[in-house]
């Protein structure tokens, strides 16, 4: 049978109602805590009694003392002397634990007592709510900046659609633990100072665990299954990393205190060690993804490759549903037939290229893209999109780019928009079919008997 | 009205204050209001020791003594008329009482 068990801390630190009837739970079922450590809440075997708890905070305390501080030990001999012992401390958090009936408690001035509370975790608890909310803010915005200028692209990323929901899941997990503890901050306030009477915390915990479980869960499911498996796996590696080099922190930290260093000492080191980890690592990360790109680490595999400029570039030889050959003669081994697609909930973006090397001029080239919408609303969202776009990128009238209306039964679709720019005509055409949108770029424009083949081809696109 | 710090005392303010007319050590303090107001008035330990230090740097009282953990401490001038102040308010509290209900009513 064990004799220890451990618990995550998963309660906030400002809900200590529930931390002492979760502790006094604990003890009527035989576990008394022992010690908390960074990771855990550990419990150690015990007769099965009824104990009373009570978490408190001494405001003086700090991560980064050696020992219990004077100050420290005369709160806690204070609280001997009621006959509460100490159970388990964490810097500000101290647990004591009473096995009389009826104790007096630790706390009887309730306004003393919420202002307390409310000084231990302004810092400890509050701020780093604070700066994810904020930092996730900024993360909002920049995906709904991308959203709005490129929202096909957008809705087809199953990574972007997963970081946005991501983001949803965070922000609500902050606005939880905030708006939770402010909600019983001002409610306790009002009631000691009117009544004398203290309200006891109660978080929704458990919600905000759940919030924050989605959003690792999603991480996770991602980097396995929605990038390249050598992209997902070097993420999670990545990310493995980060948390072996927190723990090396919390090391060094509980080190240092093991050495009994001084607390401004054990500060200091703590604070350059952030800071050079803050930026070595995320340097690490980054150029060594930059340099993974730049190398093609993540595509897959191609038929061939060649070298231009200095730099490698790969062919492929996918099936696409509409080639140069179908609109013309042309005699050229070289081609890179290149097919991507990527699907969502709400599109299946499909793009193609067919290239000749870079080195090769005067070969024709094709571009174009598919876009199946799922949901028909998004299809005319998407249009009127990409016809802001581009009055918003004009930036003269000389040459701004416009859609201007061309015959449809051409390209046997519903609707069909030829690209300007200023008065000159460009052989990029935007094709409007039921649910599916397509543009195409050619080098240059079509005949009347191309268009109808580009028009039967595309309209057949699965 | 939600009250100042130390604008209006408490009653467990009032009774660590009186407490320390003479020196006294803080630990002692909770089992001394204890007995003096027949377990009327309860001081936790967490917020004697808040208090003390709160009316240590306040300048209500002053630490005379340190003996380990064990720390002595003494109602200062300061400290004295507050709990001067405190005892006129609540005479007048009674007396404004005794004009309703005259002392021979009281049981």
């Amino acid at each position: 049978m064990r004799n220890i068990k451990r618990r995550l801390p998963l309660i906030p630190l400002y809900d200590h109602t529930t931390m002492e009837k979760q502790l006094e739970h604990m003890a009527e079922s035989g576990w008394m805590l022992d010690r908390i450590t960074n990771c855990f809440w550990q419990y150690r075997r015990i007769e099965p009694k009824k104990i009373h708890f009570t978490v408190t905070y001494y405001l003086n305390a700090s991560v980064f003392d050696p020992t219990p501080s004077e100050g420290e030990q005369s709160f806690q001999a204070y609280c001997a002397e009621a006959g509460w012992h100490v159970a388990a401390t964490s810097a500000k958090l101290q647990i004591f634990y009473n096995e009389q009936e009826f104790p007096v408690p630790i706390e009887t001035d309730s306004v003393l007592q919420v202002q307390t509370i409310h000084k231990a975790v302004k810092f400890t608890y509050l701020l780093p709510y604070f700066l994810l909310i904020g930092n996730n803010f900024y993360l909002f915005h920049v995906l709904l900046s991308r959203f709005r200028e490129t929202p096909i692209e957008f809705l087809a990323s199953i990574k972007l659609i997963t970081v946005f929901f991501n983001a949803i899941l965070i922000f609500l997990f902050c606005f939880n633990g905030i708006f939770g503890y402010y909600f019983w901050y001002y409610k306790a306030k009002k009631s000691a100072k009117r009544e004398g009477i203290f309200v006891e915390t109660h978080s929704l915990y458990r919600l905000s665990n759940l919030f924050i479980g989605l959003a690792l869960l999603n991480y996770i499911l991602l980097s396995l299954f929605s990038c390249s498996r050598s992209l997902g796996i070097l993420i999670l590696l990545f990310s493995c990393l980060l948390i072996v080099m927190i723990f090396v922190l919390i090391t060094v930290i509980n080190l240092l205190k093991r050495k009994q260093v001084d607390t401004a000492t054990n500060l200091s080191i703590y604070i350059l060690l952030t800071v050079v980890l803050s930026f070595s690592i995320p340097f690490v990360i980054s150029s060594f993804l930059s340099h993974a790109t730049n190398h093609h680490w993540f595509e897959r595999e191609p038929v061939k490759t060649y070298e231009y400029a200095g730099d490698t570039w790969n062919i492929y030889h996918d099936t696409l549903p509409l080639t140069i050959e179908d609109l013309e003669e042309v005699d050229y081994p070289d081609y890179s037939y290149e097919c991507n697609v990527e699907e969502t909930v709400f599109l299946t973006h499909s793009s193609y290229r067919q290239m000749a090397k870079l080195n090769d001029r005067g070969i024709p080239n094709l571009k174009y893209s598919s876009t199946d919408f799922k949901m028909p609303f998004l299809y005319h969202f998407c249009l009127q999109s990409i016809f802001k776009d581009t009055e918003e990128t004009a930036l003269s009238s000389d040459w701004a780019p416009h859609f201007k209306k061309v015959n449809p039964s051409l390209w046997e679709a519903d609707a069909a928009y030829q690209k300007y720019y200023g008065k000159d005509p460009s052989p990029r055409y935007l094709l409007c079919y039921p649910d599916r949108l397509v543009t195409i770029s050619l080098d240059e424009p079509p005949t009347l008997a191309q268009m109808s083949v580009i028009g039967e081809k595309l309209t057949g696109i699965k | 009205m939600p009250r100042a710090k130390f604008q209006t005392m408490t009653e467990q303010m009032f009774y660590i204050l009186l407490c320390l007319h003479t020196e006294c050590c803080g630990i002692d303090i909770m089992q001394k209001v204890d007995n003096l107001t027949e377990g009327c008035v309860k001081v936790g330990p967490g917020t004697l020791y808040n208090l003390l230090e709160q009316f240590s740097d306040a300048g209500m009282i002053r630490e005379t003594k340190a003996e380990g953990r064990r720390r002595s401490y003494i109602l200062t001038e300061k400290g004295k008329a507050w709990l001067d102040s405190e005892y006129r308010r609540l005479c007048t509290q009674v007396a404004d009482y005794l004009k309703f209900f005259p002392k021979e009513e009281v049981r």
